[in-house]
């Protein structure tokens, strides 16, 4: 590394641009995944919060702008090593081919042996299944799991990819809108697994659509809005009826939990458009 | 090995495998010998068992010499060919199903082999009319027709996958289309070579065209050979990147695989493996189809059990559908492309229906 030698904790973007098709999706993205919390990605659709969840994976490459882990960009970072350190929960994902469950989450356990899964490999996909709350699909076909059995295993495979070793390497968990396919108690067991992550130096960020998912989880909120950053801050910050209506074009009330204290997010009101004009005219 | 199975309740797919692998070689081996002994010069197992044992210099028995002949001369190297073809055509088929994420990507359907044709056409028609095949060949000597076929094959590969994938993703359909393409495209290529070609070179055309084992012989097991020993090794130690390939080109790079470089190499040693297999015996369908299916069937989709399980039922369905084809019909021969299309057509057509639904055809 050359070009910056301070340090830089976390998984961060400075100034990130990025292009697509000669179309700007991100432009002057500063943003910060720290160890220890939990930093939830929200804005409306095409706001670019999966192109920047891409771009901290690395799958995506800046136009502008640099991302990188700690002192080094990503583009230094050998694939093999990064994947050590940072593991994707991607949004949907299809697997035409007859694989057991556990075989899938043992698939997580890639980057730290060389082909052939040692018997510690085996416990920990086994132990990412018990937290994942999916022992019990240990044996059946992948493809025959409901979207949202599917979705836990995956969960399962992301956690075994980096289950956390004893050394307090600082580790990354991406999550592309990981409650998209589940029932309410799964999505709780989920983020409350994901959130525990913390307490073992792994940072996780999790692309949101529900609001009250991240104002439930989260730490940390980052507002997109047409592929720059809105507004960012605690979710009490963050979560503001005048925020809300600019970031959303949403008329949105916010009240709070009685025994969180967190934000809880509703709309104002229904939306009582000029329908009965359109239909009568 | 001990240590893993000790793990215990036989969660892990790979504890299992050595079971129907064990059995796949045993059957393997049996129908070698069978198909050793069988043909106008009917010959006993045991006389088989005697020959071979002699030839590796573990007995001094003294088989009688036209049996020994036959047996050393015609059929040995004939189901050696016969493995190494049906072991690279079904290895390659698996592979190149997991570089697609699709189970229907066969060399032949999506034109590898008939790319891999129109390679060897051009060299043994135009070998003589253009200085510089006919420089290439005298260069490369036995070498050329499997270069050729290689050279063909990986063309078409990559033109198809071009064609049918966006984004990292395979589109089912367009791929079949594609393939559909570039076969006709081909087809016309190896007709106008036919008319090209002098009586000769028709001859040599349309046997090899056919898909046939007939021209086995020492020269031409030990010309295949080193191409499928070096594509099996490269496949093999691939397998466990295939795997987590199966799961999505993101989500292979997410787990640290450099994808386009596992692509390029799975894809290149496919085609020369095909290519070079085309090259020897012609275009034999649907074995690269069927195989690594019925492995997956009974098995899952490990590739560490689906790429030797391969090589193995593929040199299995090979041996066995040469038997067919020259005991059948005897003193006559059915090429073996006619008996693997014959068998393996109707699977293809069950194959889509079944999944009709899942892959939106």
């Amino acid at each position: 590394m050359t070009s910056s030698s301070s340090y830089r904790p976390g998984l961060w973007t400075e100034n990130l641009q990025i292009k697509q098709g000669g179309k700007v999706i991100l432009d002057g993205v500063n943003l910060r995944v720290s160890p220890g919390q939990v930093t939830a990605v929200v804005g409306p659709s095409g706001a670019g919060k999966s192109t920047l969840l891409r771009a901290l994976a690395g799958e995506v490459r800046p136009s502008g702008g640099r991302v990188g882990i700690g002192p080094h960009e990503l583009r230094e970072i050998p694939i093999a090593k990064m994947a050590r350190v940072r593991a994707v929960l991607p949004q949907d994902s299809s697997l035409n081919f007859p694989f057991k469950a556990l075989d899938v989450v043992l698939m997580g356990r890639a980057p730290h042996n060389s082909g052939m899964e040692r018997p510690e490999d085996i416990d920990i996909a086994r132990r990412a299944m018990a937290y994942s709350r999916i022992s019990h699909l240990e044996e059946r076909d992948f493809a025959t799991l409901s979207g949202g059995e599917r979705q836990r295993v995956h969960f399962a495979r992301a956690l075994a990819q980096i289950w956390p070793n004893g050394t307090q390497t600082p580790m990354y968990l991406l999550l592309d809108e990981p409650t998209a396919h589940l029932d309410m108690a799964f999505a709780q067991a989920l983020m409350g697994g994901a959130a525990h992550l913390t307490t073992n130096n792994i940072g996780v960020l999790g692309v949101f659509h529900d609001l009250n998912l991240a104002a439930q989880y989260a730490d940390h909120v980052v507002v997109l809005r047409a592929g720059r950053l809105f507004t960012e801050g605690t979710p009490a910050e963050v979560f503001q009826p005048d925020k809300l209506r600019q970031a959303f074009g949403w008329d949105a009330i916010t009240i709070q939990h009685p025994t969180t204290g967190r934000p809880v997010v509703l709309s104002a009101e229904g939306d009582k458009g000029d329908f009965e004009s359109i239909i009568s005219a | 090995m001990l240590a893993k199975g000790k793990i215990g309740t036989g969660g892990v797919s790979a504890l299992r495998h050595p079971v129907y692998l064990n059995a796949l070689a045993v059957v393997l081996l049996i129908l070698i010998i069978v198909s050793l002994g069988a043909g106008a010069v009917k010959i006993s197992p045991l006389e088989v068992l005697a020959v071979m044992s002699k030839a590796i210099g573990l007995s001094s028995a003294d088989p009688e010499v036209v049996h020994s002949y036959v047996l050393m001369s015609i059929r040995l190297p004939r189901i050696l060919f016969a493995i190494l073809i049906g072991s690279s055509l079904a290895v390659a088929g698996a592979c190149l199903q997991s570089v697609y994420r699709n189970p229907l990507a066969d060399p032949a359907l999506i034109g590898v082999s008939s790319g891999a044709a129109v390679g060897v056409a051009l060299t043994l028609v135009m070998g003589s009319m253009l200085s510089g095949t006919a420089a290439l060949q005298v260069f490369l000597g036995v070498w050329s027709i499997p270069i050729a076929g290689f050279i063909g094959g990986l063309a078409a590969t990559m033109l198809v996958f071009r064609l049918a994938t966006r984004n990292g993703r395979t589109d089912v359909a367009t791929m079949l289309l594609a393939g559909i393409a570039v076969n006709a495209f081909c087809g016309a290529l190896i007709g106008l070579m036919s008319y090209l070609a002098d009586d000769a070179q028709l001859r040599d055309l349309t046997m090899w065209s056919l898909g046939s084992l007939s021209g086995a012989n020492w020269t031409s097991v030990s010309t295949l050979a080193p191409f499928v020993i070096v594509g099996l090794i490269v496949l093999w130690r691939s397998a466990h990147a295939l795997n987590v390939l199966l799961l999505g080109e993101a989500e292979a790079f997410h787990l640290g695989t450099d994808v386009n470089r596992l692509k390029r190499r799975i894809v290149i040693t496919a085609a020369l493996m095909v290519g070079a297999g085309v090259g020897s015996a012609g275009i034999i369908g649907f074995v690269g189809l069927v195989v690594p299916h019925l492995l997956r069937l009974f098995a899952g989709a490990e590739h560490r059990f689906v790429l030797p399980g391969s090589a193995l039922l593929g040199a299995l369905l090979m041996v066995g559908a040469d038997l067919i084809a020259r005991t059948l019909a005897a003193p006559a021969e059915i090429p073996i492309g006619v008996i693997t299309a014959l068998l393996g057509a109707p699977f293809f057509v069950w194959l889509l229906l079944r999944n009709r639904n899942k892959w939106r055809l």
